[in-house]
């Protein structure tokens, strides 16, 4: 595999029915910088408004047949890709550099992710850049309350694009952003106002692009700088009184600060193994970590049951060096976490020399 | 996670195995380095695995050979395949916020506590 940054970048627009994908695919694809991009829609439920508002279908556009992308055909969108790569180099289509996938609204993106990070042939042309999930704002309290498709779709999101907020009321918007930033505190949010958005913006910064990765990271250490008045470090769960059925109710995000240097090596036998296990309700761990033995910070990105190669930031972004990790979990205590990764950071200084 | 999912994670370099900096062409490691470093890995991966009744050791520097006390012996590629081999091995899964778990981890190797 060469350079991670050198791959092709692909990013991932998610977003429940309605909350307004295809809008801002249009919008998109309207940006210098995915002129050539190769783009992948599903055909599913909107099959026919998809492709008609999708302004810039061409050869590279392709309609993935057999329903619901996320959880019937892996290997589709698999064969799908190196199909598009295979004509790429035959020269048959042209010589894109970029890609986006747009999923279908009913379904948990996560799968796609995963065909993405995991799959060995994949993985060797492809990165998966952002993942761009759209929320409307003025119903998307309630696909958060009925379905977990939605929540899932938050909870994997790095840019949020709060969308229709011309129709909103702006205290809506508020508490909407309150409850998707409890649920989903590393990602970035924007706001669409009819169908306006900043689109250099949510293409920029993507965490393996060397001009930007440390902004991106940065603003997750920011997040862990909002403490609370206690000075605790983030701990986001929802506020008592909430129906307990909602699909997020369970779901509450943490951040673990450490100040001693992590062992790697037990680090990894860690996270792997608390993926391995747990991997289905760890929905996200994201962190700068100060690696015993190396001088800049290494960045981790998991979701779910797979990781992001981790990564070298030039520098440390501030006077901090501390290591800082996020984590949006389901059903499980911050306290058994930070237990168990202490344990396991133990036993490897333990070793250590 | 299933067997289809450890499999697919594996091939090539898993991401415990890459390095700090994965992908990066400036981080190359010799043959004697990545053996060191997967024995230092075998070694703390031997702590834990004492609590599943199994043992682990490095194969050829690229995989890992699982052992049972029972004389079962499967060869893997990498951690999440180990796990795997464990919980069938074991019989139990391999969970690392089980309490038994940390408290023989800690028992062995009394962590210093904040």
């Amino acid at each position: 595999m060469g350079a991670y940054n050198q791959l092709i970048p692909v990013f991932v627009l998610t977003g429940f029915l309605g909350s307004g994908k295809t809008t801002l695919l249009n919008r998109m694809l309207r940006h210098p910088s995915l002129k050539d991009a190769a783009v992948l829609i599903n055909e599913f439920g909107e099959v026919g408004l998809d492709h008609l508002l999708v302004e810039r279908i061409d050869d590279n556009t392709v309609l993935l047949e057999g329903g619901c992308l996320c959880c019937t055909i892996r290997d589709d969108l698999k064969e799908t890709i190196l199909s598009l790569d295979d004509r790429r180099s035959r020269g048959e289509i042209p010589l894109y550099e970029r890609m986006v996938i747009e999923t279908t609204g009913l379904a948990d993106p996560s799968p796609i992710l995963f065909t993405l990070m995991a799959d060995q042939t994949l993985r060797h042309h492809y990165r998966l850049a952002t993942v761009i999930t759209t929320v409307d704002a003025v119903n998307g309290w309630g696909h958060l309350d009925r379905q977990e498709e939605a929540v899932k779709q938050a909870t994997v999101a790095d840019r949020i694009v709060i969308t229709k907020t011309d129709i909103a009321a702006p205290e809506q918007i508020t508490r909407l952003r309150q409850r998707l930033h409890r649920l989903n505190p590393s990602a970035e949010f924007l706001t669409a106002d009819h169908g306006e958005i900043d689109i250099e913006h949510l293409l920029q910064a993507d965490l393996y692009d060397p001009a930007t990765k440390g902004k991106e990271v940065l603003r997750w250490v920011e997040i862990e700088a909002a403490k609370d008045a206690t000075g605790r470090a983030l701990d986001h769960r929802h506020e008592h009184g909430h129906d307990p059925n909602r699909h997020d109710a369970n779901i509450h995000s943490f951040s673990l600060v450490y100040d001693e240097p992590i062992d790697w090596t037990a680090f990894g036998i860690w996270l792997t193994m608390l993926l391995h296990t747990h991997g289905e309700n760890v929905l996200r761990v994201k962190g700068m970590l100060n690696v015993k033995g190396v001088e800049t910070p290494v960045v981790i990105n998991g979701v779910q049951h797979v990781v992001h190669p981790p990564m070298h930031l030039d520098a440390w972004p501030d006077a901090d060096r501390r290591s800082r990790i996020i984590f949006i979990v389901r059903d499980i205590e911050k306290r058994r976490i930070e237990e168990s990764l202490e344990t396991f950071n133990a036993i490897g200084s333990g070793n250590q020399n | 996670m299933c067997a289809f999912c450890a499999m697919l994670s594996g091939g090539g370099a898993h991401w415990t195995e890459a390095g700090t900096n994965a992908g990066s062409s400036s981080e190359v490691e010799s043959g004697r380095e990545r053996y060191l470093k997967r024995l230092y890995r075998v070694g703390l991966m031997n702590r834990i695995l004492d609590y599943y009744g199994c043992t682990t050791e490095d194969w050829a520097n690229n995989n890992y050979i699982v052992r049972s006390r029972s004389g079962h012996t499967v060869i893997v590629d990498h951690l999440p395949q180990v796990w795997m081999t464990v919980d069938g091995l074991a019989g139990k899964p391999t969970d690392p916020l089980d309490g038994g778990l940390l408290a023989a981890l800690r028992q062995r190797d009394p962590a210093p506590r904040g």
